[in-house]
């Protein structure tokens, strides 16, 4: 079993479940989850209001 | 759904095809290398999630690869912002944007691709500046507007066609080949009254030849109407008559010495005595190539008679052939009005709203109208006439009376329920799902569409390649209206929705 090995198994682990939106808590790492972000108005400097779309957004909280 | 340490570590086990207590060892081993090598050299690469990264305060920050936050973004990869209002300082583009807010339906007169909205329009690449990479959003419908839309410039009320604008900065090329070529257009006979004299010869050495800027450029033209006092040159050449001012001067170049045997004619056709009239009146010199060629003139009274009528003629023909363009120009605007009127069903009937006095032949017409005029009743105002056409064609000028667009507008099916018009394309609508299997995306849609729900279904193919099926519920006018609508939904719509534009 190899570093690599153990690596690669754990990012594919980690990446199925946030990919599901799941939160994924690692002990002396932190926690993965999924923000998300609503859309929300914005004016720009020249007058204009845009409406920026809604994104889902990978958070990691580190742990203290 | 949370994960937390434990199952993650019999995920792990499972995955590696060993016990729970090595798989957590394992898992602490690579924990505290990434910790290490972030504090030690300040990031951490991680194959397939992202870069750990020391921030400012000393906790770990994470940059996930690009390829996963798409993934996890799948549902609103491709969006990019949409503009809600024009800027404050209004643009003639912002204004069209307006325009095409208003009434989207109408205002785009080809059915845009909703099946796609990767294609959209190079100003929107340039006005979203902070767009999100990769996706497009669907807004092509708001620059189609024609160009003759533009209003034009009103005409001047004492110079309608603009005759003193040719007048100042002489007739075009094109327009002076119409003329005859014995047409001169002399504005004064008794301007020439001393014509002849040499005496006005140097000053026209001296200083006018600037005004005269054709004779430059037309060297072919001065070719074929050189000077001839022997009357040597053949009659069909003099019959084209441009003698000129020029040929004299040319004369005058070559150091007109004063030729014995020239012809008291020739001398007759110099007129630089003309120029001297206007350089000494404030009046610009008007159509200087207009004193051309008397030499056709059988003698110097009848040929100024003539040449004058001939002015007098093209002067009076000008405006009167502008006069027939425009009532032709008008003659078919309003035919094509009336024609329209006949073909365009309800949209018709709105127009018709306006009281017009109509002549004899639209009489029928006018009961008709009175047949359909909307009620208030909603309803009644979105069923057309059975035998005419219901889509409602791009119409020139029906979005100019303001009373015909409040009405209309009632007339168009926005909202969130009913069924799905399409009609409305170029709306918005409020997306509540965004799926990978065409088959599901469908079911959602009928799914919602039986629950009374106005149902879009459309795809995007994200930057990824892959391709996303969307649908949307509503059919609304604005942004606004459509936030509106959203506070009416139920969980878990209500909490998990964006708004798009309907391409």
């Amino acid at each position: 079993m190899t570093e690599n090995k153990i690596e690669k198994e754990i990012v594919t682990i980690l990446v199925a479940h946030l990919k599901k939106h799941d939160q994924v808590q690692i002990n002396g790492l932190g926690t993965f989850s999924i923000s998300h972000r609503k859309q929300e108005q914005k004016q720009e400097k020249d007058g204009r209001i845009v409406m920026n779309p809604p994104a889902d957004i990978i958070a990691f909280t580190p742990e203290k | 759904m949370k994960l937390n340490h434990d199952e993650f570590t019999a995920l792990l086990a499972k995955a590696l095809d060993s016990d729970e207590k090595e798989a957590s060892l394992a898992l602490e081993a690579w924990v505290d290398a990434v910790v290490r090598e972030t504090e030690e050299n300040g990031s951490c690469d991680v194959t397939g999630l992202g870069t750990f990264r020391k921030g400012e305060d000393g906790s770990m920050i994470l940059e996930p690869e690009q390829s996963l936050s798409l993934e996890v973004n799948h549902k609103f990869a491709g969006m990019s912002p949409i503009e809600v209002s024009p800027p404050t300082s209004v643009r003639p583009e912002a204004e069209e944007d307006a325009a095409a807010d208003a009434d989207p339906g109408i205002s785009d007169p080809q059915k845009p691709d909703r099946e796609d909205d990767k294609i959209r329009d190079e100003d929107d690449k340039i006005r979203d500046e902070d767009e999100i990479p990769g996706e497009t959003i669907p807004e092509d419908t708001e620059q189609e507007i024609p160009a003759s839309d533009t209003p034009e410039e009103p005409a001047d009320e004492h110079d309608p066609f603009g005759i003193k604008e040719y007048e100042e900065e002489g007739f075009p090329d094109d327009l002076e080949e119409e003329l005859e070529p014995g047409a001169s257009f002399e504005p004064d006979a008794e301007s020439r009254s001393e014509e002849g004299k040499d005496e006005a010869e140097p000053e026209f050495e001296s200083g006018r030849r600037p005004e005269y800027p054709e004779h430059e450029k037309d060297t072919d033209d001065e070719s074929q109407f050189e000077y001839d006092p022997e009357g040597t040159s053949d009659p069909d050449e003099e019959k084209l008559g441009f003698d000129s001012e020029f040929d004299d001067e040319s004369d005058a170049e070559r150091g007109d010495e004063g030729d014995p045997d020239r012809e008291p004619d020739a001398e007759r056709e110099f007129e630089p005595v003309e120029r001297d009239d206007y350089a000494a009146s404030d009046k610009p010199f008007t159509l200087p190539k207009l004193s051309l060629s008397q030499r056709m003139k059988p003698s110097k009274g009848a040929s100024k008679n003539q040449s004058r009528n001939k002015s007098a003629k093209i002067m009076w023909l000008i405006p009167i052939a502008a006069l027939l363009i425009v009532a032709l120009l008008l003659y078919f605007h309003f035919d094509g009005q009336r024609l329209s009127r006949t073909h365009l069903g309800d949209q018709a009937v709105v127009q018709d709203e306006i009281p017009v006095p109509i002549p004899e032949e639209e009489n029928d017409e006018e009961q008709v109208v009175q047949e359909f005029v909307p009620s208030p009743d909603p309803a009644e105002e979105v069923a057309p006439p059975p035998d005419m056409d219901v889509r409602p064609e791009p119409v020139e000028d029906v979005a100019t009376e303001p009373a015909d667009e409040v009405i209309r507008d009632l007339a168009l099916p926005y909202g969130l329920m009913g069924p799905e018009e399409e009609v409305l394309i170029g709306a918005y609508t409020i997306v509540v799902h965004s799926l990978r299997n065409e088959r599901k995306s469908e079911i959602e849609k009928q799914r919602l569409e039986n629950q009374g729900y106005k149902a879009t279904r459309w795809s995007t193919v994200l930057p990824s390649g892959i391709t996303t099926y969307r649908v949307g519920i509503g059919q609304f006018k604005s942004v606004s209206d459509a936030e509106r609508a959203v506070e009416e939904l139920p969980e878990p719509f209500r909490s998990n929705n964006f708004i798009i534009r309907i391409r």
